[in-house]
Order: C-alpha cells, then structure tokens, then sequence
C-alpha cells in the first residue's frame, strides 16, 4: 500500500525538494504526473495551485515524467528560457523562463492529448451541477474558461476547464479538474467576481496574451474520481454588448461540431464514431451567445434545474 | 457507369441529414438525407448501372422535364459520393 497525502501537507522545503531531485507524483484526475523542475516558479505555483491534489510516491504506477529545465550553453544566463520534457522527449521550442509554468500546463495537456487515447478528447470545459454535466467545447477566444471559472467560483463542480474526456467504454465524463488558463481580461473579470480565488502567478507576453491559472475548488479536486453524465452541450461565445441568446443545434450539427472539436477522433476511428454516437443522442446541443455574467449564470442554472 | 457503395459503412439518420462514417477512409460525413434512398440501392459487391439507379427513382409516366431535372439531381448526388470515396465507379 502506497504512502498518500495531499500536497497541502508538504512544506515548501518538501515539494522544493521533490522537484529538484526524483521529481513530485502527482494524481491527476486519471493519470499520475512525475514533475521534476529546480525553477522556483514550478514550486511556488505547483504549490498554490496544485494544493488539494493527492501526492503519490515513486512506488505507485507513474504516467508522464516531465520535466522543466533551463538549456544547457549560454541560454541559461542571458536572456534564459525553458524546455519542457516529456520521457525526455523534447516536444516544443524553448520559451522565455518567465513562462515556466504555463509551459508545465501546456506541455502536461501535450501529454494527455497525445496518449490518452481511451478517451474520446474534445477541446472543451466540463461542468456540473446536480448531477447533470453541461460540456462547453470552444475555439481559442470564445470566452470558455472564463465561463467555465464563474462557474466554478459560483459553486459548480469543475470537471475540467481544457478537455472533456468521454470514456468510450461506458461514455461516462472523467473529471480532469486541473487549474483553469485565465487569459488577458478575464483574470480580472473573475478577481472582481470572487476576491477568493485563487490565482497563480500572471505571466505576460505569452502566444497567448497575459496568462494566470485559477485553482480549481477543493470541492472539485476531492470528488474527481466520481465521474460524470453528459447531459448538455453549450457552444459558448461571448461577444460584447449582446444579449443573451440561445439557438438549439440539430442532431446532425452537433455531431459534427463535436468531432470538429474533438482532439482524436480520427485517430479512434469506429470507436470514437460510436463515442459521439452516444453524446449525440443522450444530451441536447444549444449555441450560446452572451455577454452579461449575471444571465449567462442565470440560464445554466435554469438549465440543470 | 457500374455503381458500387462503399463497404461497412455506418449510418446515423437523423431528420433532413445522415451522418455516415466510412471506416475504409476514417471520414466521416454529414449528407443530405435523401442519399439515404440511393445507399439503399447500391450494394458493395454487386454494381448497378447510374441508368437502373435512375429508373428506380423516377416513375415512367414522370413528364419529360421533372424526370430532366430529377435525372441531373440524382446525377449530382452520385458525382459528390464518387468524390467522397463513398462510391465507386467501375
């Protein structure tokens, strides 16, 4: 039997530690992370962030070793940047240090995307509310994580912020509930919103803009091994100075919307046919276009009432 | 023209549209539901010609141009499935 223990427990000297030598065993929703890093910007955020989530010992089944570390040669001392590893495999450029730990969240998202292939992967939040799962696929820029944060912060179950994994056995919604990637505006729209969450460190200058994670709620870390039923899917848009409408998509249309957002579908081939199959014909599909918080909370509540 | 369908193809049917999924190609396409009507007829491994297909559809006492116009738009129907591999030309 393993040694378990939530990382909350650990001193910043234990996690630093972990880190800089075998690396810290996270679990991770379904999957075991072996972070190794001595940038004291993985640390701190790992340990604002990643608080409520079980650290498992070397012992048990490991997943992913990754890896932040600085290149070795002249790019360590001027103008430094980072690599992230995956089992030693290199994957993307080097980035600016001051981007460390968005590059950890990218490159553990890589990981997942490019292995969890017993999964149906859609680009989309997850979040649930008396036992329904409402899945919110989106394009970069259509306002999904800051949906998906007031969510969170306004008591719903976060199932995941950057992928909904469909177990294609029994079509169930594994819960995937890592930091919420808050972008530009929206770090400040949900500061205002809810004075307690919780946030990582701002990184600017990023391909993306300026990036902050939000912590997930303990609330959701602790109930990540109870799965979920899909009930909706919500294609979000925010778009400024409208009102809030709601389209219901056909069949047919949500089907192929899904599989535009799906990470592997062509790589399951019949399995994830039958995957989005079942989506399609046990949930119900609606576009949303929005802009106002206080509506855009009201009509999910309305929706799983 | 001798008409094949492609094989093991799976079909989803839903009001105006079919979703169909070829797993020769891995594609998976959403189509008008009358395509529907013209997969019914064809076989994987039995041709038909574009001429027995067309006869099927449309009656022998139809007027001269509706069978005209019927005739192009079955036409058109098999140029796409051709296109899309979903059917085959021998």
């Amino acid at each position: 039997m393993s040694h378990k223990n939530i990382l909350k427990h650990l001193s910043r000297q234990e996690i630093d530690h972990q880190l800089n030598h075998q690396g810290l065993v996270l679990s991770i929703g379904p999957f075991v992370f072996c972070i190794q890093s001595n940038e004291s910007s993985i640390a701190k955020n790992v340990q604002r962030i990643y608080c409520d989530f079980q650290v498992l010992t070397h012992d048990d089944l490991i997943d992913f070793y990754v890896t932040i570390k600085r290149p070795s040669g002249m790019r360590r001392f001027i103008r430094p940047q980072i690599n992230f590893y995956c089992d030693d495999h290199c994957p993307f450029l080097p980035l600016p240090v001051s981007q460390a730990f968005p590059l950890l969240e990218w490159g553990m998202n890589w990981c997942i995307v490019q292995h969890a292939h017993r999964y149906l992967l859609l680009h989309s939040a997850v979040v649930e509310k008396n036992g329904k799962s409402i899945i919110l696929p989106a394009e970069s820029g259509s306002g999904k994580s800051t949906l998906c944060a007031l969510l969170a912060q306004s008591g719903w179950r976060l199932l995941s912020d950057e992928m909904a994994l469909i177990d294609n056995k029994d079509f169930h919604l594994q819960a995937l509930a890592r930091p919420v990637s808050l972008k530009n505006e929206s770090i400040r729209v949900i500061n205002q919103f809810d004075k307690h969450s919780v946030m990582g460190e701002v990184v600017d200058d990023t391909a993306k803009g300026t990036i902050s994670h939000l912590k997930p709620t303990t609330e959701s870390v602790r109930k990540m091994k109870i799965k979920g039923n899909a009930f909706a899917f919500v294609f979000p848009l925010y778009q400024k100075e409208t009102s809030l409408t709601v389209e219901p998509i056909g069949k047919a249309d949500a089907f192929m919307r899904i599989i535009k957002n799906s990470f592997n579908y062509s790589i399951l081939g019949e399995t994830g046919f039958n995957s989005v199959d079942y989506l399609v014909n046990h949930t119900t599909a609606y576009g949303l276009t929005y802009s106002d918080t206080e509506d855009v909370l009201a009509y999910f509540e309305q929706l799983v009432k | 023209m001798n008409l094949v369908k492609a094989s093991k193809l799976k079909i989803l049917s839903f009001d105006e549209q079919i979703i169909v999924f070829d797993p020769n190609t891995g594609q998976t396409h959403c189509l008008d539901s009358n395509v529907n009507e013209i997969f019914s007829q064809l076989q994987p491994n039995q041709a038909i010609t574009l001429s027995q297909l067309q006869q099927f559809y449309i009656p022998e006492d139809c007027p001269s141009e509706e069978k005209s116009v019927l005739n192009s738009y079955i036409q058109d129907m098999i140029n796409n499935l051709l296109r899309l591999k979903l059917v085959f030309a021998g």
